[in-house]
C-alpha cells in the first residue's frame, strides 16, 4: 500500500538513527609520486623531483597503496596509466607478489602479459597477430595474488619517457 | 655535420633521402604541456564487495628544449669527401646552394646563421662575399624580396620558427672572375639556437668547383606549396647552360636513338602505399625532346642514362624525365614541367623532392655524366580532418553523410546509479589528430545528472591536452580510440526519460570536423521501496492486518521491507499512531516474524539494503493502559535515504479489547468495642477501559451491619467511575452491644460493576477488645432547627462493665450542613480514673488528626471552621468498671445559613 494518509489526529513520530558506520572493512589509501631519473657523475641512477622535465627525460612513477581499513583486502588490482605525452619504457614495471605486471594497449579495457599482441586485418582480409610496441601501452596493472591485511602496504613502480 | 648537445641523447641524423616523402620532425611534447597521472586500485572485501581507490594526481610540466637541423650534411671529414652539395661554375658566376633548416625543439625558436669557409678552399673568397638568404618559396632560386639573413660576414637571425617546421635557405656567392678551372670552394652554414646557444648545427660544407666548360644550373619549383589530397602538384625543373662550352647529351641505353641532356625526377611515393604519385601532364623545353618514364620496379642504380627509360607512361612509373634533342649550347635555357597527382588517401606531411640534370662535359678527365642536383622542394600535403564517433566499436554508425544520428540506449536505469557507455572514435583524416570530446548543449539530461568522460580503465578522466578540453589523445589516421561516457544519476532522480547525452568528437587539427553520437537512457526509475506485512515469503503482504490487544499491552507487527529501486538504499522507519501510543522498530534479524531476545535493540532505520533485497523488521506498538476499546489505525512508513520524498506505507489497525476492571484497596484491620462502631476507608479504582457504576456490598462473618459513606460522610451505595479514576469510600461497621471481647469480625467488602460485572473485594478484620464503654449522645436544642442555629452536642461515657477500660478514643463527626464553632470542643467533667483528655481534629474525614481549627477556616464565617470534619477525644487513664460521667465531651456546630 503506497503513500496512504491517515487522519490528522494521528501523530507522526520519526526516529532517525545514525547510518551504519563505515570503515568496518578494508580501505585502500593510494599515493602516487613521480621522480625524474638522471645519471650521476659516477654513472648511478639518481631520482630527483619531476615537477619539470624535458622531452626524452625518464620519469618513474611509484604507487604505494596501504590498507587503512580494519579487514583484509583481496583481489587487488593496482593500475598505473601511461599519461599522454609519455611512452612506457620497456621492462621497467616492477614485479609484485611473484606476479609479472600486465599491460593494456586499449586504454585499460583489457590487459595482457608480455608479449602483448593485437590483431589486424591484412591486405588479404585475414586476421594477423602483431606484437605491440612499448609506445602502444596505455596502462600497467598489477594483480595481487595474496591479500593485503589491514596496516600493510604495497609499492610498485614503472617508468616512462617524455615524448 | 655535427650535432652538439650538452646533455641527453645524441641523435645522429644521417643524410636523408630527399627522394622520399619527408615528414615533420618527430613530434616532441610541446613545451608547457602538463603531464598528469593518477593511479587507481580495485579490490574486494572478504564478502566480495568491490571497491575502487584512486591516488593523488601527480603533475609534471614539460620544459622547452631547443634544437635545429640543417640539411644536407657533409661527410664530416676534411675536406669532406662527400660534400653536402656539389656544383660547377665558371669564373664570375654566382652560385646558389639550397639548404633546409628544421626546428627540432619543442618550442618556437630563432637561429643565428653565418657562413663557413673550409680551409680546403682554394678559391679566393671571404666570409664577406657570402650571403645566406631565406628562400621563402623554397624554389631554389633567389627571388625578389627574399631576405638576406647573413651578409658581409655578419651573422644574422632567422625566426621564430614553429617547433617541427622547416625553412629553406640559399647560400650564394660569386665565383671570382680571376678564378681558374680546378679551384674549389668548400662553403658551409653554421646555425645556433637562440633559445639554447649550446644547440649548434655546423659544417654542412658544399663544394663549388671552377670549370672552363659547360655548367648547368638546375632549380626546381613545386606548386602549390600546400596541396590537398586528390589535387595536383606542378613541378618544374629549369636552368640554363651558364658555362662557356656546350653541354653534351647522354645516350639512353634503353632507347639508343635518344641522346641529349637528361632532366629527370624520381617521383615521390605515398608512404601509406609505397606507390609513386601518378604523372598526369608533362611539357619540356627546348622543344624536340622526349618525355621519359621509368616503369615500376625498374632499378635506379648507376648512371641515369642506363636506366630502363620508356617513352610511354604506365601506372606506377617511378621516375619521369625529359631528354633534349641533342647538345645544349652555351646560354641555352631548358625546363621540364610535369604534374603529379596527390592520392586522396595521402597522409598529411611534407613531400620532399629534388630534380636532377645529367649531361656530358667537355673534360675527358672527369667522370661522365655530370649530375646537377636541384634544390629540395617541400610541398605540404594539407591536413584533412575527419572524425567519426559512435557506439562501442561502431564509430561509423549512423546515416550518411553526417553519421550524426546513431544512438545507443540503455532501456532502464535507476536513481543513485551510474551508467557507462563506451563510445568509439575513429580518425578518418589524413593526419594524427587529438580528438576532443565534449557534451553537446542539446543533451537532455536534467539538472543533477553528471556526465564525465573516462579512459577505458574507468578511473582515469580523459586528458585535456593543451586546450583544457577532454580528448582521447592522439589518434593516428584510420585508428580508433574508445572511451567511457559515465552518467551519474542523482539519488533524488525522479522517474523520467528518455535522456540523451549527445557526445561530440571534434578534430583538434580542424575544429570544423566533428561528429555526434547519442548515448541514451530510455527510462530512469527513482528510488523505490515496498513495505508490507510479513508473509514469510518473497514479497510483502500489503493487505491490512488487524491485531487485538488489551490496554496496557504491546502488540507486534512483523513487516517486510523490499528495496524495489535500483541501488543500495537505507530506509528511515517511522509510524503514525494514536496520541499516547508509541511504536518502536526492531530488526528482525532472523526474519522469522517474531521479536526474539537478541533482536531487542531498537532501530530508526534499516539498511543499506541492496537493490532487490528484502529485509524484515518488527514494529512494536505500545497501547497505553486505560485506552478505550475500539479500532485504532497504525501506519508504518519506510522512507528512502537516497531520496527522502520516496516512501511507502502499510496501514494496519489495532483493536483494543473491552477490558472492565475494578479494584478496592486496601485490606484493613482494627479493634472495636461492643456497641460501638469502627470505620475503614478504602479506595475504589476503575482499572478498566469503560466507565461503570460499582455497587458496594459486604459479607459479615458475624452477620453485623455495615454502612457506606463518602468522604463527606454522606451515605452511599455505589460509586460511578470513569476508566482510570479512583474514589475513596468509608465502610462503617456497627458492633452490637454485648459482643464478647475477642470476637473477630471479618467483613468482605465487594465492589461490583453494574454494567460490566467487574468486581474486587477488600477485607476488613475487626477485633472486639475488652471493656464495655457506652456512649450517650445528646443535642441541644432538640428538634428541627432553622439555619443559623447553633447545636451543642455532648457525649457522655460510662464503663458498664466490670473491668477498667484504657486507651479510650471517643469519635464524633461534624454533621452535614453544619460548621464547627471554633474553640467549642470541651472535655466536660472527667470520669473517675480519667486523668486527662486531649481534643484532636480532622479535616479529612478522620484519616488524620492533625488539623488545627481556626476562625473562618474553610471559608466559614468568623468564629467557625468549615474544614473540621471530625473531632475525637483521647482519654488518659483507666475508666473503672461502673465509672462514667454525665457531663461528657462535646462541641458546638452551626447550621449553615448562607
Amino acid at each position: 500500500m503506497k503513500r496512504s494518509l491517515l487522519a490528522a489526529v494521528l501523530v507522526l513520530v520519526l526516529t532517525v538513527c545514525a547510518s551504519a558506520a563505515y570503515g568496518q572493512g578494508p580501505e585502500l589509501f593510494g599515493e602516487m609520486s613521480a621522480r625524474k631519473i638522471v645519471m650521476s657523475e659516477d654513472n648511478r641512477e639518481v631520482a630527483v623531483p619531476a615537477d619539470q622535465v624535458f622531452p626524452l627525460d625518464c620519469v618513474e612513477y611509484t604507487l604505494r597503496y596501504e590498507n587503512t581499513g580494519s579487514a583484509s583486502a583481496t583481489g587487488i588490482n593496482l593500475i598505473g596509466p601511461i599519461p599522454d605525452g609519455t611512452v612506457y619504457l620497456d621492462k621497467t614495471a616492477t614485479g609484485i607478489d611473484g606476479a609479472d605486471p600486465l599491460f593494456s594497449i586499449d586504454g585499460g579495457k583489457t590487459y595482457q602479459e608480455v608479449p602483448i599482441t593485437y590483431t589486424v586485418v591484412n591486405e588479404n582480409g585475414e586476421e594477423e597477430a602483431r606484437e605491440a610496441t612499448p609506445d602502444m601501452i596505455t596502462h600497467v596493472q598489477w594483480h595481487m595474488e595474496s591479500d593485503l591485511d589491514a596496516g600493510q602496504d604495497v609499492v610498485v613502480s614503472y617508468r616512462v619517457q617524455v615524448k | 655535420m655535427m650535432k652538439l648537445r650538452i646533455s641527453g641523447l645524441v641523435v645522429v641524423a644521417l643524410m636523408l633521402s630527399l627522394l622520399l616523402i619527408g615528414t615533420t620532425a618527430q613530434a616532441q611534447t610541446p613545451a608547457g604541456t602538463t603531464i598528469r597521472n593518477q593511479a587507481s586500485a580495485t579490490f574486494e572485501d572478504l564478502i566480495g564487495n568491490t571497491y575502487t581507490a584512486t591516488s593523488n594526481e601527480v603533475t609534471t610540466i614539460v620544459l622547452p628544449v631547443y634544437g635545429l637541423s640543417i640539411l644536407p650534411d657533409d661527410s664530416g671529414d676534411d675536406p669532406p669527401s662527400v660534400p653536402a652539395l656539389t656544383q660547377t661554375a665558371i669564373p664570375g658566376q654566382t652560385v646558389y646552394f639550397s639548404y633546409n633548416l628544421t626546428n627540432t625543439g619543442n618550442d618556437a625558436d630563432s637561429y643565428t646563421l653565418l657562413p663557413l669557409i673550409h680551409a680546403g678552399t682554394s678559391m679566393l673568397i671571404g666570409l664577406g662575399d657570402i650571403t645566406i638568404y631565406h628562400d621563402l618559396n623554397g624554389n631554389g632560386v633567389l627571388d625578389g624580396g627574399e631576405p638576406a639573413i647573413s651578409a658581409g660576414g655578419v651573422p644574422g637571425n632567422i625566426g621564430p620558427i614553429v617547433a617541427g617546421t622547416t625553412v629553406n635557405l640559399l647560400v650564394s656567392y660569386q665565383v671570382p672572375a680571376a678564378a681558374v678551372a680546378g679551384m674549389v670552394a668548400y662553403v658551409g652554414i653554421d646555425g645556433t639556437s637562440v633559445g639554447d646557444v649550446a644547440q649548434i648545427d655546423t659544417r654542412n660544407y658544399h663544394l663549388a668547383t671552377v670549370v672552363s666548360d659547360a655548367t648547368l644550373t638546375a632549380a626546381k619549383t613545386g606548386l602549390p606549396a600546400n596541396v590537398d589530397p586528390g589535387n595536383t602538384i606542378t613541378y618544374t625543373i629549369s636552368g640554363a647552360n651558364v658555362g662557356n662550352d656546350v653541354a653534351h647529351g647522354v645516350t639512353l641505353t634503353s632507347i639508343p636513338a635518344l641522346t641529349g641532356v637528361l632532366v629527370y625526377d624520381i617521383i615521390p611515393t605515398d608512404p601509406s602505399t609505397g606507390l609513386p604519385l601518378g604523372v598526369t601532364s608533362t611539357a619540356g623545353a627546348p622543344a624536340g625532346g622526349t618525355v621519359l618514364y621509368l616503369p615500376f620496379g625498374s632499378p635506379t642504380a648507376g648512371s641515369p642514362e642506363t636506366w630502363a627509360w620508356s617513352s610511354s607512361s604506365a601506372a606506377g612509373d617511378i621516375a619521369v624525365g625529359y631528354i633534349t634533342n641533342g647538345d645544349m649550347a652555351v646560354g641555352q635555357n631548358y625546363s621540364f614541367t610535369y604534374d603529379l597527382t596527390v592520392p586522396v588517401t595521402m597522409l598529411a606531411g611534407i613531400i620532399n623532392n629534388i630534380g636532377n640534370v645529367a649531361f656530358v662535359d667537355n673534360n675527358p678527365g672527369t667522370p661522365d655524366p655530370t649530375i646537377v642536383v636541384t634544390n629540395n622542394t617541400q610541398i605540404d600535403v594539407n591536413v584533412v580532418a575527419a572524425v567519426l564517433i559512435g557506439p562501442n566499436g561502431a564509430p561509423g554508425a549512423g546515416a550518411p553523410p553526417a553519421y550524426n544520428d546513431d544512438v545507443q540506449a540503455v532501456p532502464l536505469a535507476y536513481a543513485n546509479t551510474t551508467v557507462d557507455f563506451i563510445n568509439t572514435v575513429r580518425n578518418d583524416g589524413n593526419a594524427a589528430d587529438e580528438i576532443n570530446i565534449t557534451l553537446d548543449p542539446l543533451s537532455t539530461f536534467p539538472a543533477g545528472y553528471t556526465i564525465q568522460f573516462f579512459r577505458m580503465d574507468g578511473v582515469t578522466p580523459l586528458g585535456t591536452g593543451g586546450d583544457a578540453i577532454p580528448d582521447v589523445g592522439t589518434v593516428n589516421p584510420g585508428a580508433t580510440a574508445d572511451f567511457i561516457v559515465r552518467v551519474q544519476i542523482p539519488s533524488d532522480a525522479a522517474a523520467g526519460g528518455p535522456y540523451q547525452a549527445i557526445v561530440q568528437a571534434t578534430s583538434v587539427n580542424d575544429g570544423t570536423a566533428w561528429n555526434l553520437t547519442t548515448d541514451e537512457i530510455t527510462a530512469v526509475n527513482p528510488a523505490s521501496v515496498d513495505i508490507g506485512n510479513y508473509d514469510g515469503l518473497a514479497g510483502t503482504n500489503n493487505g491490512l492486518v488487524n491485531l487485538f490487544t488489551d490496554p496496557g499491552l504491546n502488540v507486534d507487527f512483523p513487516l517486510d521491507v523490499i528495496n524495489t529501486g535500483g541501488s543500495s538504499d537505507t530506509y528511515t522507519l517511522s509510524s503514525l499512531f494514536a496520541a499516547g501510543w508509541s511504536v518502536t522498530f526492531y530488526n528482525d534479524l532472523d526474519g522469522n516474524g517474531v521479536l526474539d531476545p537478541p533482536e531487542l535493540a531498537p532501530i530508526g532505520n534499516i539498511g543499506p539494503v541492496i537493490a532487490g533485497d528484502e529485509v524484515h523488521v518488527i514494529a512494536r506498538v505500545a497501547v497505553p493502559a486505560g485506552e478505550v476499546p475500539g479500532v485504532f489505525p497504525v501506519t508504518f512508513r519506510a522512507t528512502s535515504s537516497n531520496n527522502p520524498v520516496i516512501f511507502d506505507e502499510i496501514a494496519n489497525t489495532v483493536t483494543v479489547n473491552t477490558a472492565a476492571s475494578v479494584t478496592i484497596v486496601p485490606d484493613l484491620s482494627g479493634t472495636g468495642t461492643a456497641g460501638g462502631t469502627i470505620r475503614y476507608q478504602h479506595t475504589v479504582t476503575n482499572t478498566g477501559n469503560v466507565n461503570d457504576t460499582f455497587m458496594l456490598s459486604h459479607v459479615s462473618s458475624n452477620g453485623w451491619s455495615y454502612a457506606y459513606f463518602d468522604l463527606l460522610n454522606n451515605p452511599i451505595v455505589s460509586v460511578t467511575l470513569n476508566p482510570g479514576v479512583s474514589e475513596d469510600v468509608v465502610v462503617q461497621v456497627s458492633i452490637p452491644g454485648g459482643v464478647a471481647v475477642g470476637t473477630v469480625e471479618t467483613g468482605t467488602i465487594t465492589v461490583t460493576g453494574n454494567g460490566t460485572g467487574a468486581t474486587d473485594s477488600a477485607i476488613d478484620v475487626t477485633t472486639i477488645v475488652a471493656g464495655n464503654l457506652v456512649l450517650t449522645k445528646s443535642v441541644n436544642p432538640v428538634g428541627n432547627q432553622v439555619p443559623g442555629t447553633e447545636l451543642t452536642y455532648r457525649t457522655d461515657y460510662a464503663n458498664v462493665g466490670l473491668a477498667g477500660i484504657t486507651t479510650i478514643y471517643i469519635y464524633d463527626a461534624i454533621p452535614a450542613w453544619t460548621q464547627y464553632r471554633h474553640l467549642s470542643a470541651t472535655t466536660g467533667t472527667l470520669a473517675p480514673g480519667i486523668t486527662a483528655i486531649a481534643i484532636e481534629f480532622s479535616d479529612n474525614g478522620g484519616a488524620t488528626w492533625v488539623y488545627g481549627p481556626s476562625s473562618g477556616g474553610g471559608g466559614a464565617p468568623a468564629g467557625f471552621d468549615a474544614n473540621v470534619t471530625n473531632v475525637r477525644w483521647v482519654l488518659t487513664g483507666t475508666l473503672a468498671g461502673g465509672g462514667g460521667t454525665a457531663d461528657g465531651v462535646g462541641f458546638i456546630v452551626r447550621i449553615i445559613a448562607e
